[in-house]
């Protein structure tokens, strides 16, 4: 094992040889927290196999811990938010792809887009009251949501595609429109819960003005994202 | 792998062909193929879900360990449903069929099936469960918490695997020549395209039609 590199050497020396997928990583206090000494960064080895898509999903689901480490030490935050950026379109874009909502740049829009458009509340308000989350991560938290609502349109496309295709016309299209807003919504809340559960693991969550600024951007959040499902058609009543 | 998936292509088998003796032997024999379709189709539309909600439930299972673990589950499943088939089978061969006037006991056996399903599903989910806790060392509440959500998507998309597969019992006021080898979307007794609307009318049920002992057939 080699020894943890402070935050000014940068992101270019490797951390630690543990591969990603080690089962024995520190065991979860009673809250779920993760020490903090016990929790290493990603290598900049790891952060670059995160471009393909199976390790973005084994680096984003279950190791939220090393990943907020590895953010708030800032090793290589901008390969990270264009890892999480990527994989909140990409991922999105089969659901997209498939009916009801046919348009491959849809759900993408519909969770990207609308993350876009509350950004810069989260950032200004997050200054204001002293949250100290710089822009990068910010960027991060936020696109947690987005990445991982993406990852689980992935494991549903297959789900909404079939179940549209085995639906008969008429009333069918609306018990399908039905379900698939049913399981973007589904989607959405694990994204968010997922975002929670990374800022508990990074300790961020325990000052009381974070949960409750992100809890009042979240219903912002909530917000935007069910205006933007009207507006990309994704749902129609 | 392999040896897992034709055991539970046959169990499977074994189980769809007594189930659907009740109506005919051509019933059963469709059932020979339909029912390892439906085990298959809900295993391989469910498969990416399954991984991406253990990934969020835990970090120790990789892509593989959980297709391993829903193989095994759904081979489960299919030995235990076939370990039930000859009660399944002496029950296809001995109910009251459905006339003009009354379903008779037709209800009752699907009614009976559908909890031998539950029941099956059940063991064999809590195995996973067990395995889960003993092979990859997951906590007890994230092992139940995983499975859980596994049954939930299972029963999600094989419910409406079986809608569109359907008829596997059949009514025996249509005649086997009169029924295709799937129903697809044709509308149900109750004019329901899909499993989620039936399921919703058998919680609500609407008046029945006049003519619905006829209905499963294809529209002319």
């Amino acid at each position: 094992m080699k020894q943890i590199p402070t935050p000014e050497e940068g992101d270019q020396q490797q951390v630690t040889e543990r591969p990603l997928d080690m089962p024995d990583l520190p065991d979860l206090d009673g809250e779920g927290r993760i020490g903090e000494d016990s929790v290493s960064p990603f290598t900049d080895e790891e952060i670059r196999s995160f471009f393909i898509p199976h390790k973005t999903i084994e680096c984003v689901l279950g190791n939220e811990d090393r990943l907020m480490k590895t953010v708030d030490e800032g090793l290589g935050l901008s390969k990270i938010i264009a890892m999480l950026f990527l994989a909140s379109v990409v991922f999105a874009i089969p659901y997209g792809a498939a009916p009801p909502a046919r348009g491959l740049w849809k759900i993408a829009v519909l969770y990207t887009g609308s993350m876009m458009i509350c950004l810069p509340s989260l950032f200004v308000f997050g200054q204001y009251l002293r949250l100290r989350l710089s822009l990068a991560e910010t960027l991060v938290v936020s696109l947690l949501i987005t990445s991982v609502s993406a990852m689980f349109t992935l494991g549903f496309f297959p789900i909404i595609w079939f179940i549209d295709y085995t639906t008969g016309p008429g009333e069918g299209d609306a018990t399908v429109t039905g379900l698939s807003f049913t399981l973007l919504v589904i989607s959405f809340v694990l994204g968010i819960a997922h975002m929670i559960r990374s800022l508990k693991a990074s300790g961020r969550f325990v000052e009381t003005s974070v949960p409750a600024t992100i809890s009042v951007w979240l219903f912002l959040l909530a917000f935007i994202t069910y205006r933007m499902a009207s507006v990309v058609g994704v749902i129609s009543w | 792998m392999v040896r897992l998936l034709l055991g539970t292509l046959v169990a499977s088998a074994i189980y769809g062909f007594s189930i659907g003796s009740a109506h005919s032997l051509t019933y059963a024999s469709w059932n020979l193929v339909k029912f390892p379709l439906m085990i298959i189709i809900t295993g391989s539309v469910c498969s990416v879900s399954y991984y991406v909600f253990s990934r969020f439930v835990s970090k120790e299972l990789l892509f593989k360990d959980v297709q391993m673990m829903s193989l095994r589950a759904y081979h489960g499943i299919s030995i235990l449903l076939a370990s039930l088939s000859p009660v399944s089978f002496f029950l296809a061969r001995t109910l009251k069929q459905p006339d003009e006037t009354s379903l008779n006991e037709y209800p009752f056996f699907l009614g009976l099936n559908v909890v031998l399903i539950a029941i099956s599903g059940s063991v064999a989910l809590s195995r996973q469960a067990w395995d889960l806790l003993q092979r990859h060392g997951l906590q007890l509440r994230r092992s139940i918490l995983t499975v859980l959500l596994w049954l939930s998507l299972s029963l999600f998309v094989g419910g409406q695997c079986a809608w569109y597969l359907r008829p596997f019992f059949g009514i025996s006021t249509i005649k086997a020549d009169e029924s295709p080898f799937i129903l697809g979307t044709t509308p149900d007794f109750r004019g329901d395209t899909n499993f989620y609307a039936a399921v919703y009318h058998i919680v609500f049920p609407p008046p029945l039609e006049a003519d619905y002992f006829r209905r499963g057939k294809p529209l002319s």
